[in-house]
């Protein structure tokens, strides 16, 4: 196998566990907290702010609120294929391929521009 | 439900999402959203957000085996992800105008069509073909492992292929789905890339469309920690495991379990477009 794609594939691997763990971290102490505790989602309520907003995930998952420990194994989750892109503009630099360095920053700036944007546009 | 009760559905179900997923290169979503809807009684709301991340545990599950072992062809994807990435901001832009039945009755309708033409041939393998501009200057062909060695083959209908990639993020980011069937049919028809190499590249891109749809579902408070994270662990699981078992499974196998697949989601599009 060659050198650039065992690169590309331990950063997917790493950051897979890592968001893994850290899911793992925060489904073990909710379950321990609310095993019997009954949730009902036939009707759709949008969650609670306090669930969606960055910064007040991180803080308060670092406060231990399991919930916030979950959401943040999400936010984990939602970011390996980020890292993905972005070790590829590594692996390609490597390369030295300038016309796959240049594909794989447009498509990060794209995603990074539509995980921002795209709040507002709907 | 208690939430042990939740979590033992969901996450028990969600390994064979993945499983099934990452083989087919679909991702996790087909299985998650009637798990959700018929297993658990929630909203499709719930559903929808939640397969969103079961399609980037799929894809985040299987990418780094299938990039080790050189079944992803990594430079198509991310000259597609250029298209699916800027079609999934069209598709929310439209989404928010369109009636979404409109656009799961068509989505439907042209999976049942790709379906039955699945069924009579697929043409030559790009392995026979002749090499193409446009491909030799993106650099697209490439080589994949087979049960001895190697085999190259040459990427086709650049152009096409491109257009079907961008619908498919158009469609991703209107109806928050990964899309990963216009994906694998994309590459596999128009593009003429080898089966296995289509289903793999599929999954290496399915996770950056949905990851640019994902922002948008947890701002509108689609994605809750409870329902998703059993799923996601499952998915994850179930992914790894799926990316071992790939390399040994029969192509003809697998393109069968891909029709079927396919003909399951046109079914629950046509459904939900007309219900």
């Amino acid at each position: 196998m060659r050198a650039p794609e065992k690169f590309l594939s331990y950063v997917l691997l790493g950051g897979l566990l890592l968001a893994l763990l850290v899911s793992g971290i925060g489904c073990g102490i909710f379950l321990w907290l609310h095993p019997d505790e009954i949730f009902d989602y036939r009707v759709f309520k949008a969650e609670p702010v306090d669930l969606t907003k960055l910064s007040k995930i991180i803080l308060e998952s670092f406060q231990g609120n399991s919930l916030q420990i979950m959401q943040l194994g999400i936010l984990l989750l939602v970011a390996t294929p980020i890292a993905r892109v972005a070790s590829c503009i590594v692996m390609f630099a490597y390369l030295k391929d300038y016309l796959y360095i240049f594909i794989s920053i447009l498509v990060l700036f794209i995603l990074l521009a539509s995980i921002l944007l795209e709040p507002s546009l709907a | 439900m208690t939430a042990i009760e939740i979590f033992s559905i969901l996450f028990s179900g969600s390994l064979l999402a993945g499983l099934i997923g990452a083989l087919s290169g679909l991702g996790g979503g087909l299985i998650i959203v009637p798990l959700l809807v018929f297993g658990i009684h929630a909203d499709i709301h719930y559903a929808i957000g939640t397969s969103l991340i079961a399609v980037i545990a799929t894809s985040s599950g299987a990418a780094s085996a299938y990039v080790r072992e050189g079944f992803s062809n990594v430079r198509v994807g991310l000259l597609l992800e250029t298209g699916t990435t800027f079609g999934a901001i069209l598709g929310v832009i439209i989404g928010s105008h369109l009636p979404g039945s409109a656009l799961h009755l068509a989505f439907g309708l042209v999976l049942l069509y790709s379906a039955i033409a699945s069924l009579y041939g697929n043409g030559l393998p790009a392995f026979d073909l002749p090499p193409d501009k446009l491909a030799t200057f993106f650099k697209l062909d490439g080589q994949y492992p087979i049960a001895k060695g190697y085999k190259a083959y040459h990427v086709q209908n650049v152009p096409l292929g491109y257009f079907i990639i961008l619908i498919a993020g158009l469609l991703s980011g209107a109806l928050g789905i990964g899309s990963g069937a216009l994906k694998v049919l994309a590459l596999d028809k128009a593009m003429k890339l080898p089966f296995k190499v289509s289903t793999t590249t599929s999954n290496f891109m399915i996770g950056v469309t949905a990851a640019a749809s994902a922002g948008l579902y947890l701002h509108l408070g689609y994605i809750d920690p409870i329902l998703t994270l059993p799923v996601l662990i499952g998915v994850t699981l179930g992914s790894l495991c799926g990316a071992r078992i790939l390399p040994r499974m029969k192509t003809d196998l697998l393109r069968k379990l891909f029709i079927l697949l396919i003909v399951i989601i046109a079914i629950q599009m046509i459904y939900t477009g007309i219900f």
